[in-house]
């Protein structure tokens, strides 16, 4: 049963980590809801859960065929090039695009009863994860198809990845609770996506931009790119990114624990 | 020992974003519970209560539309944390004011048994424990295997009360008494709202039915716009509500 007791007397951060570990608990309840949430999407079509693929597998083809030219006209450099980047960004664009309804699409969740917030956090990135995971059967057998050989930086893939998920929770934690605060900052934030899709070398390559690619170390979702591509494609870890990203994941963890330790009182009044 | 300590408790809501046409004029009035401070405008849901409850204590919750039952309610629930004063609550606790949390209409009635069960915060292995008595209870017969978007709502209905009436709470609140189906369904209802009241250790009932309130409780609180009117035997607060507010009666 579901946490006994509560004094809302209790301090701020105690009650922020009894969030924490509460939900941690009910593993089960926000696995289960990020199962169903993807299993609704495509119940009752005859493909399923095989849509997932076709629509990243046409995406990423339609943008290889395109964008060949800007990436050198090499099929099979260019294809894996472009399966990473955007493997990489789906999982950015998605923790970014479905944290800001985190909360606010949990509603009646949370003004039903004393639910703990992390399940809804939890939730959100494990389903952002399992379409993550599906996606990237469809890079595999691009990297297969074009002859990538790996080599044993490739195995940086790991702890690249779970730097993913650590960013992707703070990024969740914080645009859940400040969109359910602020009603804008979603449509904002869609906005600045969509800008940042095409400024994020994701489909073209630094170094066919000249003077633009020294901006390009201002761009947060470059370094992240970075340090999940080079590994795989040129068996180097890039050490500049990765303390970039290191940095980021450091500030923001902390930030949005401090901010879900202020606003956890409050959030059921926001929504 | 279930307990519900509310202290000097003062909940009010913050009035956010853009609302239409600002905040109207008369709220600004004194009395009104819109309250400014510090340019930001919050609602006062209520005020400066305080109550202690204990095993045995079955209180009923009066008042019009509007005067903070159902937000007296959620503060039990923990839903809301007051802005002054300090709650605390220890019994788990079974919100009957919002069964059905967690029902997915493309799932399984079984697999919703599941979902329910855990959004209301019961392990998978209790569920599990629970499921055919729930399954027998809402008598679903071989709709149980099949997706609740294809139940009538009398069917999702049993579904939702047979989950959220199976475990028994030592706190039970609920904003109106519960019921559900025809009147075959309603009678095994009314037998199982029965033993759940009778195995709670605190009830508290928000409902406009003095009748309901004279038979189940031996408290009563009236609350009038956020604030206590009256706390005390049934008998007596209600004569006192009646008094004043003779349209309320049923």
């Amino acid at each position: 049963m579901r946490q006994t007791a509560f004094s809302t007397e209790s301090n701020k951060f105690e009650a922020a980590l009894a969030d924490i570990s509460q939900s941690v608990s009910e593993a089960n309840l926000w696995i289960s809801l990020a199962l169903e949430d993807i299993r609704n999407s495509y119940r009752r079509s005859y493909l399923g859960l095989v849509w997932v693929l076709v629509s990243f597998a046409v995406f990423l083809g339609i943008k290889v065929l395109i964008f060949l030219p800007l990436g050198g006209g090499d099929v099979r450099s260019f294809a894996p090039y472009v399966a990473l980047g955007f493997l990489a960004w789906s999982f950015i664009a998605s923790a970014v695009g479905e944290g800001c309804s985190a909360v606010t699409g949990a509603q009646n969740w949370i003004k039903g009863g004393r639910i703990p917030y992390f399940v809804f956090f939890f939730k959100t990135v494990t389903r952002v994860s399992i379409i993550t995971l599906l996606n990237s059967l469809v890079v595999i057998v691009t990297l297969i198809a074009s002859g990538v050989r790996l080599t044993p930086a490739a195995f940086f893939l790991f702890p690249a990845s779970l730097l993913f998920l650590i960013n992707g929770l703070w990024a969740v934690m914080l645009l859940s609770m400040l969109s359910a605060r602020f009603r804008d900052l979603s449509h904002l934030v869609s906005t600045i996506m969509r800008m940042m899709f095409f400024l994020t070398p994701i489909f073209w390559h630094p170094d066919r931009m000249g003077e633009l690619a020294k901006y390009l170390m201002y761009n947060p979702f470059a370094h992240f790119l970075f340090i999940f591509r080079d590994p795989v494609l040129y068996g180097t870890i890039p050490f500049d990114s990765l303390s970039v990203v290191l940095a980021i994941t450091a500030a923001g963890s902390l930030t949005a624990f401090l901010f879900f330790a202020y606003a956890r009182a409050k959030i059921a009044f926001w929504v | 020992m279930a307990r519900i300590l509310l202290e000097n408790v003062t909940v009010a809501y913050p009035l956010l974003g853009r609302t239409p046409g600002g905040t109207p004029a008369n709220t600004r009035k004194p009395g009104s519970n819109v309250v400014t401070q510090k340019g930001r405008s919050s609602v006062v849901a209520f005020s400066d209560l305080s109550l202690d409850l204990r095993d045995g204590d079955r209180l009923g919750l009066v008042g019009r539309n509007g005067s903070g039952k159902s937000t007296l309610l959620r503060v039990m629930a923990g839903v809301y944390e007051p802005s002054l004063g300090r709650v605390s609550v220890s019994g788990n606790i079974a919100s009957l004011f919002n069964v059905g949390i967690g029902m997915q209409r493309e799932a399984t009635g079984r697999r919703n048994i599941e979902l329910m069960g855990l959004a209301a915060g019961r392990s998978l292995r209790e569920i599990r424990a629970k499921a055919d008595e729930i399954a027998d209870f809402a008598e679903l017969g071989p709709f149980i295997d099949l997706p609740v978007r294809t139940y009538s709502s009398g069917m999702a209905m049993r579904l939702k009360f047979a989950c959220g009436t199976a475990f028994t709470p030592e706190i039970l609140l609920m904003d109106e008494w519960l019921g559900a189906g025809d009147t075959e369904f309603r009678r095994k209802a009314r037998e199982r709202m029965r033993e759940l009241v009778d195995q709670a250790g605190i009830l508290v009932l928000a409902t406009h039915n003095h009748k309901l309130i004279q038979s189940e409780c031996n408290k009563v609180l009236w609350l009038n716009r956020g604030r206590v009117r009256a706390l005390g035997p049934p008998e007596e607060v209600l004569a006192k509500l009646e008094r004043r507010e003779p349209k309320l009666i049923d």
